[in-house]
């Protein structure tokens, strides 16, 4: 008998948990589909509700209490039904794509994939609801480069485009003015009074790498700096003045570019473990003196300069401006002043027309202002008709944090100006002057289609890592560089001119695409 | 009872004893140091950590960071949420995992070959990804305790270890059990879970500090921000600014610098209640326990 | 020597377990006998089995419908079965791919160096903790060498870096002081193996020490004490009595570790290598990592991984049958 009881007893609590799972699975979506109704008839101002799936930052991470979706709910009538991703936005996105359970809005960190997504039919193309949104369409004359930007292959637009935020993104040269004015040296306009500059640093300093980056975080952009400043591309890249699409590390100027590296290598002007350099250790050698120029986010000059003058006031980061790699070339910082984020709309969604009004207000001047500033009183006064932050909010991610104001689906188009008043004069200057310093438009960005995609996964991807392997190995000395001939041939081998057959392809393409549309 | 050799060691200490500790002691300096390193920069001023001048002891002490980390009400619900997914988690694993494990150390059980293989299989093809998330989605675990709990109630390695345990166990114990009149279930209940208290233990913190530490499932089936985990932040907060990977354009003004200091507070306040686990597991590794008992 | 300790262990097991078999054989019974005689003899441990195979059976061998993908050009949207066919298109993309022999090369030795290095550790580490007397100087040895194991990768990895950097790390100081000439540890192809496999040792050495201070608890004093009167020495007894005690568990993790031997992490070595070192650190999970899940390619990834399960399958039925042939212990 007793036998029995334990197996019974089992097989009931076995039954009980697998049942409670059950239910409260049941529950769950009950009361999603109970909110969407919800939505659904409240065609009016006051009770709409979207589903959104939007990004989390770790730094500001999301809060349904921020002041900034009351804001919002007062202008547009719409609250938002919110979910983040637990880890990467990315994974999520193919969770929620497979589950085939659209949120209505969902942001997307980049092009590629809300054109990957919108091509397989799960999104929408905002282009059919323009007419829904007067705002937008002024916007759209007003920034022609920016609505360019966000269209796909076949020139739909499945991604709301944005404006002003990718200011933030720019990449500068960075020199310690401090040390240089103590030592009369002048900053450097061409790669080869770099080169002296470094040696004069490395003589004074003998236990310094006077140039130091970021090379083991963020490789990419490092490459795209310094091809930028020798004309060249890191892959493939669009050429401007021959309007086509070419193959950087073959180059020539490439080629002087690897052998102008391999001499401050020689030279011990950069640090030995240069490629495996992380944030914390270029942190430490640019704080304690050991390197003084650098590349890196504009934004660096107000992180070190705040933190460093406590205990140093001497200490000056200041803006350079990106030396020529060689004579006869433009003095060049890479096009990375944009951003690719932004919201796209599910194909699925009961509510398009209530998602377009509610967009449609990010483009109004009204908009503008309210995901800039913020609300008039509560966080910003005018004076003077000049908009000013009050005085709580210090820098931008502690205005961030505590309202958020220009988080992740607040925002499409900024007033860069609310960003600049929280900065300090330096940084201000930095802005001014890197302006100068920007190349004539943006990389085109093709959309692929996926047999292209899959090209450029896998040659692309051999291809990419020959020549980072080679970079590295002619740097250090490893590869002679009087194999460089043959290394352009072996390269050649892995398939660059599909590389850049598919580019030429692609771009082809967009543009038969838009004078179509047009 | 005291053995001859013991009262021999006790009396002098042989060279064995010393080189032993000596390279206890280098094993141990070696592997507390990147946690006293962490403790040390978590309490350290923000200049000294930019600087690398933490190396041992804090420099500029505060407890800034851990203000910012507690006084956070994130944490506490992460907190909430994580314990309650390792208690019920690891109850679950373990009544599910020792009554399969002792199944299997039965070799006189039919079909025992076949379910071993079924289980090892497991251990080297799996759905995937995104079928596993859509077969636990259909069951209607998304958003809630159970998609914590359940996806990963069996491990297929701790299952092995614990039949491997069941097995040294001598079948006279349950030759003896049957004398008594009791079955297979009684036998596992009365005879043999008493008898295995060091299994149990040891197999239980595997399971409680694999639920604890787990980002996995939540990443997968959770969206809810209420039922997210310590780990989901602290991982969030680890990875900030950490890898750019692919994602280029989405770093820079968005890609805030998360300092050293924070995430080492937070990396102290979420692991220091699973690392205290540990030490109440090592009562149950007592020599020859389990014998003891079949004699006793 | 120890080995056979085990084999008679076990083989008393394997006895205990016949005598139903024999039985069975020997009646030749029917089919439907047989079945109903395995029902009356297995039913209550079926019993016990069967939430164990119920989550089998749902949370492993349901999803693995999504196999198919590695057949199918995979559209997330569309879903697994609207995907079109591409038969064995990713498996060739594989093969045909340059790099395919240096992957396979080091991912082999890679994971080989961990074994052979890493699997002995943790068995050293508990052996000489068992040596211990002062119970609380074990203590504390113990849980202090498991800490590393609750550090994230990325934690680890940037420490590893940080602290082997030519420039300033404290490795190199230490060789500097002792009069060595700085190495640059990560940028040199030769050092990541060696730099990995400690790495990994140092962080997961307390941990795997568990299981087996775990096993050593099975182990009768008694025969301490009978091999002390029979005046046994500290290595003798090592070799008599502490590692026969252990060798079922020994035997069983060697056998999972083989099968493990292809299957390491990508993100440790992801964060840890760099250009200049791919020409030992890139495995096959980080190209996976690169070409598969970056780009959103999942039946190529889930291609490769489905032919890595294969291999890795085929190792742990090699070692579980030459163990089961030298007599030792056996996983199924």
């Amino acid at each position: 008998m007793k036998k029995r009881k334990i197996a019974s007893a089992l097989l009931a609590a076995l039954l009980i948990v697998i049942a409670a799972a059950g239910c409260t699975g049941g529950k769950k979506e009950e009361t999603n589909t109970a909110s969407n109704a919800n939505a659904g008839t409240g065609g009016q101002k006051e009770t709409v509700t979207l589903t959104a799936l939007l990004d989390n930052n770790a730094t500001f991470p999301y809060s349904k209490d921020w002041p900034i979706w009351k804001w919002i709910q007062e202008k547009t009538g719409v609250t938002l039904n919110v979910q983040t991703p637990s880890g990467k936005l990315s994974d999520t996105l193919n969770l929620v794509m497979a589950s085939a359970n659209l949120p209505d809005l969902m942001y997307m960190s980049g092009r590629r994939d809300s054109n990957k997504y919108g091509d397989q039919g799960a999104l929408e193309n905002i282009l059919d609801h323009v007419d829904q949104m007067p705002n937008l369409k002024k916007w759209m004359e007003q920034y022609p480069e920016e609505a360019k930007a966000a269209l796909s292959a076949d020139g739909k637009m499945y991604m709301f485009p944005n404006q002003g935020f990718g200011e933030t993104n720019r990449m500068i040269w960075l020199y310690r003015e401090d040390v240089f004015k103590k030592n009369g040296l002048q900053t450097p306009k061409t790669y080869e009074e770099l080169h002296q500059v470094l040696k004069k640093l490395k003589q004074l300093y003998p236990d310094s790498y006077p140039l130091s980056m970021r090379f083991g975080q963020i490789p990419d952009e490092m490459y795209a700096n310094l091809t930028t400043n020798f004309d060249t591309g890191t892959d493939v890249y669009y050429d401007f003045d021959d309007n086509k699409w070419k193959f950087g590390p073959t180059e020539d100027n490439y080629k002087k570019m690897v052998e102008m590296w391999h001499t401050f290598y020689e030279e011990g002007l950069i640090p030995p473990d240069f490629l495996s350099i992380q944030t914390k250790q270029w942190q430490d050698v640019m704080s304690t003196g050991q390197s003084f120029v650098t590349i890196d986010y504009i934004s660096r000059v107000d992180f070190f300069n705040n933190a460093m003058r406590k205990d140093n006031p001497e200490y000056s980061l200041q803006f350079m401006a990106p030396p020529a790699g060689l004579p006869g070339v433009k003095q060049l910082n890479p096009y990375f002043h944009y951003l690719e984020g932004g919201l796209t709309v599910a194909s699925s969604s009961k509510h398009k027309d209530e998602i377009m009004k509610y967009m449609d207000f990010f483009y109004s001047e009204d908009g503008r202002n309210l995901s800039s500033w913020g609300k008039e009183g509560e966080t910003y006064t005018v004076d003077n008709g000049e908009k000013k932050f009050k005085p709580e909010y210090t820098d931008v991610t502690e205005m961030r944090k505590q309202t958020g104001l220009q988080t992740s689906g607040t925002y499409t188009w900024i007033d860069f100006n609310a960003h600049l008043s929280l900065f300090s004069d330096d940084l201000k200057k930095a802005y001014e002057e890197a302006v100068k310093y920007d190349p004539p438009a943006m990389q085109p960005k093709p959309a692929f289609t996926d047999a292209e995609n899959e090209v450029l996964s896998v040659t692309g991807q051999a291809v990419k890592k020959y020549r980072e392997e080679n970079f590295s190995k002619f740097v250090l000395g490893t590869r002679k560089l009087s194999e460089w001939d043959k290394y352009v041939e072996e390269i050649n081998g892995l398939g660059v001119q599909k590389l850049i057959d598919t580019y030429t392809a692609a771009q082809q393409r967009v543009e038969q695409a838009k004078l179509e549309n047009k | 009872m005291v053995s001859a050799g013991e009262v021999r060691g006790r009396r002098r200490i042989s060279l064995f004893t010393i080189v032993n500790t000596l390279i206890l002691l280098g094993v141990a300096a070696v592997t507390l140091y990147p946690f006293v390193y962490m403790l040390a920069v978590s309490l350290s001023g923000d200049v000294y950590v930019m600087k690398g001048e933490v190396t041992l002891w804090p420099k500029g002490f505060n407890l800034r960071m851990y203000d910012l980390v507690l006084g956070d009400p994130k944490i506490w619900s992460a907190y909430r949420n994580t314990i309650i997914y390792t208690v019920l988690g690891t109850a679950i694993a373990m009544i599910i995992t020792s009554m399969g494990a002792y199944a299997l150390s039965r070799s006189d059980m039919t079909f025992h070959k076949g379910f071993t293989l079924l289980i090892v299989f497991t251990m080297f093809f799996s759905g995937g990804m995104i079928p596993t998330f859509l077969v636990v989605r259909s069951l209607g675990l998304v958003d809630t305790i159970w998609g914590m709990v359940l996806p990963g109630a069996v491990s297929t390695w701790n299952l092995i270890l614990m039949r491997t345990f069941f097995s040294g166990i001598p079948k006279e114990l349950e030759e003896s059990g049957r004398m008594d009149g009791l079955n297979d279930i009684g036998i596992f209940f009365r005879i043999i879970v008493p008898l295995s208290k060091p299994v149990f233990a040891t197999i239980s913190l595997f399971y409680a500090v694999g639920i604890w530490n787990n980002f996995m499932n939540p990443l997968l089936y959770l969206r809810n921000p209420d039922l997210f985990p310590l780990q989901v932040i602290l991982r969030n907060l680890v990875l900030a600014g950490s890898v750019s990977s692919g994602q280029v354009t989405q770093i820079g003004g968005d890609n805030m610098v998360v300092e050293d200091s924070l995430k080492f507070a937070t990396i102290m306040v979420s692991t220091i209640p699973i690392l205290i686990i540990y030490p109440f597991v090592q009562k149950y590794f007592v020599k020859g326990s389990m014998i003891g008992a079949v004699k006793g | 020597m120890w080995v056979k300790q085990a084999q008679s262990e076990v083989s008393g097991i394997v006895e205990a377990g016949l005598p139903g078999l024999n039985v069975k054989r020997r009646s030749g019974m029917t089919m439907q006998s047989r079945l109903k005689r395995a029902w009356r003899r297995s039913k209550y441990l079926w019993l016990l089995f069967l939430p164990c195979l119920l989550y089998y059976a749902i949370f492993k061998y349901a999803p693995m419908f999504g196999l198919v993908i590695t057949f199918k050009n995979y559209n997330v949207f569309k879903g697994i079965w609207a995907s079109e066919w591409v038969g064995f298109k990713y498996y060739r993309m594989f093969f045909e791919n340059p790099d395919f022999w240096v992957l396979m090369k080091n991912t082999v030795l890679l994971g080989v160096y961990k074994l052979v290095f890493g699997f002995p550790a943790p068995i050293i580490l508990a052996l000489l903790l068992n040596e211990v007397r002062n119970a609380v100087f074990k203590k504390w040895v113990q849980t202090v060498s498991y800490l590393p194991h609750f550090i994230s990768n990325v934690i680890v990895a940037s420490m590893v870096i940080m602290f082997l950097s030519p420039n300033g790390g404290i490795i190199n100081e230490l060789i500097t002081a002792l009069g060595g000439k700085p190495v640059n540890f990560m940028m040199e192809p030769g050092w990541f193996r060696p730099v990995y496999v400690l790495s990994e040792i140092w962080q997961h050495i307390g941990w795997e020490t568990i299981i087996f201070l775990a096993a050593l608890t099975a182990v009768d004093p008694q025969l301490y004490e009978a091999a002390s009167i029979d005046g046994a020495n500290r290595w003798r007894k090592l070799w008599h009595v502490t590692l026969p005690g252990i060798a079922p568990t020994i035997m069983i993790i060697l056998i999972l570790d083989i099968g493990k031997v292809l299957e390491i992490g990508f993100e440790k070595v992801f964060l840890m290598y760099n250009p200049a070192i791919y020409d030992t650190a890139d495995i096959i999970s980080t190209y996976v990592y690169r070409v598969g899940m970056e780009q959103g390619n999942f039946s190529y990834a889930s291609s490769i991984d489905l032919f890595m399960g294969v291999i890795s399958f085929i190792f742990i039925f090699s070692a579980n049958f030459i163990s089961r042939r030298l007599g030792g212990t056996s996983l199924w």
